[in-house]
C-alpha cells in the first residue's frame, strides 16, 4: 500500500507539550493516589515525598498547559477543537457505533484524520472538555489549595474542604481518561501507529483502512 | 458518697505508692544525718531515734532529691516507683501549688523508720471528695482499659499520674503527657521487641504523629454520654485504637476532643496550625466518593481491557 498520503499533523511543540503532559499527569495521578489513600498506597516511600512531588509536578503542568494554550491560540490551531456539523449528535452516534460494532468488523474509521480534521466527534468533545474544562479546573483548584497551604492566600478550612473534594473528583476523571486515552491510541492501523505519530508527527493515511 | 466496690478499691489503691513499699519514701523523720556526712548512709538514718513528729522537707530531700540516688525501681506490683523527686517538676505540680509542699502533708505515716514502713494509703478522693462523681466516672472507664485488665501490673491512678508531678492537662507539655505512657511502654511493656517508631510503622506519617500528638489521641475513643476526662482513661490496645485517618481528619472527627492533648486550644489555632492539625490529609475523604471513584477507574480498566481483547479476537477471526 502506498504511503504517499503521509502528512505532517502534530507539530514539535504539540508533541513536546503532549509528552511532558503525559508524564506529568501519570505522576500526578500516582502521587495523588499516594496522598489520598495514604495508608494503603504508599508507593513513593513517604507521604511527604508524594506531597512534594505532587506540588512540583502540578506547577510543571500549569506551565505546560500555559504553553499549550498560548501556542494553540497564536497558531490558531484551536480550529481543531471548534465543533462543526459532523460533531453534532449524529456524528457522535456514528463514532460510538463504530467503537461498538464497526471496529470489530474491520470497518474503516468513520471520520478519518485529514490535515483539517484531527479529531473524530467523540474525541473532539472529549478534548474540548479535557483541555478547556478538566485541566483548567484541576490547575485552579490545585493552585488554590497550594496557595492556601503555603500561606499566599489565607487558609480557610471549608474552602479547602470543598476544593479538595472537587480536585479529587477531577482526578478520578483524569485517571479514567488516561485508561481510555491510552487504549484508544491502540486503535490505529496497527496498535502502535498512533503512538508513532505522536513521536514523529506524521499521520499515515493508510492507517485508516 | 456511694461508690461501688471496685471503684472504692481502685480509688483507695490510688495512693502515693512511694510510701507503700519499703526502700522508698521520704526520710522524713531523721534525727538527721550528721551535718558532716552529707551523703547520709541508710545506717545513719536507721540508728536515729524514732521521732514521729513531722519534719521539714529538708530531711526528706537529703535522700529523695539527691542526684546520685537510684531514681526508681520496679516493685512486685509491676509498677515503676519513683524514689527521686525532681524538685523543679514538683514545684510546678498542682499539689505543690495547692500548698501541699511539705512531704508529710501527704506522707503522714510510715516515714519514721528505715526502710520506711507501710503508710496509710491516700486515695485521690480522700482529698478531692468534692469531685467524687468525676473520679467515679474516670474509674468506671479505667476499669475497662487494657491497663486494668493487665495481669502484670496492679493499676491505680498514680501508676500514670505521679502525684509529685500532677498537672492540669492544659498545663502539661506533650512530652509530659506522652511520658506517662513511654515510661512503661518504651521497653518494659513492649512485648513486640520493636521500638515505638517501628510499632507504628504502618502509619504513613508515623514520626509526625508520634512527635505531635498524644498517645491517647489514638489509643482512646470518645464515647457518647461520657465526659472527655473519663473516656480518655479507657486506654485501648492496638486492635481497638484508631487506624483510619478519618477518625480524626474530618470536620467532625474525634480530633476536636483531643486538641488539649496535642497542646492546643481550638480557638488559639492559626490557620496554618489548623491546616496541620485539623484539616489534614484524609480529612476531605468521603468513603462513598472513594468507592465510586475506584469503581470508575476499575470500570475504565476492565472496559478497555475487554474491548481490546474482543478486538484482537475479531481481528484474528477476520485474518483466517
Amino acid at each position: 500500500m502506498s504511503t504517499e498520503k503521509r502528512f505532517y499533523l502534530v507539530t514539535v511543540i504539540e508533541r513536546l507539550w503532549h509528552w511532558i503532559h503525559a508524564a506529568c499527569i501519570v505522576l500526578l495521578v500516582l502521587t495523588g493516589f499516594n496522598i489520598h489513600f495514604a495508608e494503603t498506597f504508599n508507593i513513593f516511600g513517604s507521604f511527604e515525598t508524594a506531597v512534594t512531588a505532587h506540588n512540583i509536578i502540578g506547577l510543571v503542568v500549569t506551565f505546560d498547559f500555559a504553553l499549550w494554550f498560548a501556542y494553540t491560540l497564536f497558531t490558531r490551531r484551536y480550529s481543531f477543537y471548534v465543533p462543526i456539523k459532523d460533531d453534532m449528535p449524529a456524528g457522535m452516534i456514528k463514532q460510538a457505533m463504530f467503537y461498538m460494532l464497526g471496529i470489530f468488523q474491520g470497518k474503516p474509521h468513520p471520520f478519518p484524520v485529514t490535515p483539517k480534521r484531527k479529531f473524530n466527534p467523540l474525541q473532539k468533545w472529549t478534548y474540548v472538555g479535557i483541555m478547556f474544562g478538566l485541566i483548567p479546573l484541576m490547575i485552579v483548584t490545585g493552585l488554590y489549595l497550594y496557595f492556601m497551604v503555603t500561606g499566599v492566600v489565607a487558609f480557610n478550612g471549608m474552602h479547602a474542604y470543598v476544593l479538595s473534594i472537587i480536585h479529587y473528583i477531577g482526578a478520578i476523571f483524569a485517571g479514567f481518561f488516561l485508561f481510555v486515552h491510552v487504549y484508544l491510541a491502540t486503535t490505529g492501523h496497527t496498535p502502535l501507529t498512533l503512538f508513532a505519530t505522536m513521536i514523529h508527527g506524521y499521520h499515515d493515511h493508510e492507517e485508516e483502512h | 458518697m456511694t461508690l461501688s466496690h471496685p471503684v472504692r478499691l481502685l480509688l483507695s489503691a490510688a495512693v502515693l505508692v512511694v510510701f507503700a513499699t519499703s526502700a522508698t519514701a521520704f526520710a522524713e523523720e531523721a534525727p538527721t544525718p550528721p551535718a558532716d556526712a552529707p551523703e547520709a548512709q541508710p545506717e545513719a538514718v536507721e540508728k536515729a531515734p524514732a521521732a514521729p513528729e513531722p519534719k521539714a522537707i529538708d530531711e526528706c530531700i537529703s535522700c529523695h532529691q539527691k542526684p546520685g540516688m537510684k531514681p526508681a525501681y520496679v516493685g512486685d506490683d509491676g509498677v515503676v516507683h519513683d524514689l527521686y523527686v525532681d524538685p523543679q517538676r514538683f514545684s510546678q505540680s498542682v499539689h505543690y501549688k495547692a500548698d501541699m509542699t511539705g512531704c508529710t502533708d501527704c506522707h503522714d505515716t510510715g516515714f519514721d523508720t528505715y526502710p520506711h514502713g507501710e503508710h496509710d494509703k491516700l486515695g485521690c478522693i480522700d482529698c478531692h471528695d468534692d469531685q467524687a462523681a468525676e473520679f467515679e466516672a474516670i474509674t468506671k472507664e479505667t476499669l475497662q482499659s487494657v491497663h486494668y485488665k493487665s495481669d502484670k501490673v496492679t493499676f491505680n491512678c498514680t501508676v500514670c499520674h505521679a502525684s509529685h508531678y500532677m498537672k492540669k492537662a492544659r498545663q502539661m507539655t506533650l512530652a509530659e503527657k506522652n511520658g506517662m505512657c513511654i515510661k512503661c511502654h518504651n521497653d518494659r511493656f513492649n512485648t513486640s521487641g520493636m521500638t515505638l517508631a517501628q510499632r507504628h510503622d504502618w502509619h504513613p506519617l508515623a514520626a509526625l504523629h508520634l512527635n505531635k500528638t498524644a498517645c491517647i489521641t489514638c489509643h482512646t475513643q470518645p464515647e457518647k454520654g461520657v465526659s472527655a476526662i473519663a473516656f480518655k482513661h479507657k486506654i485501648l490496645g492496638r486492635k481497638d485504637a484508631s487506624r483510619d485517618c478519618t477518625d480524626c481528619h474530618k470536620p467532625e472527627g474525634k480530633m476536636l476532643h483531643y486538641l488539649i492533648d496535642i497542646g492546643e486550644e481550638p480557638t488559639l489555632l492559626s490557620d496554618e496550625e489548623l491546616l496541620n492539625q485539623l484539616y489534614l490529609t484524609g480529612s476531605t475523604r468521603i468513603p462513598a466518593l472513594d468507592i465510586l471513584g475506584l469503581l470508575l477507574l476499575a470500570a475504565a480498566f476492565a472496559g478497555t481491557l475487554g474491548h481490546g481483547a474482543l478486538r484482537a479476537l475479531a481481528a484474528m477471526r477476520r485474518s483466517k
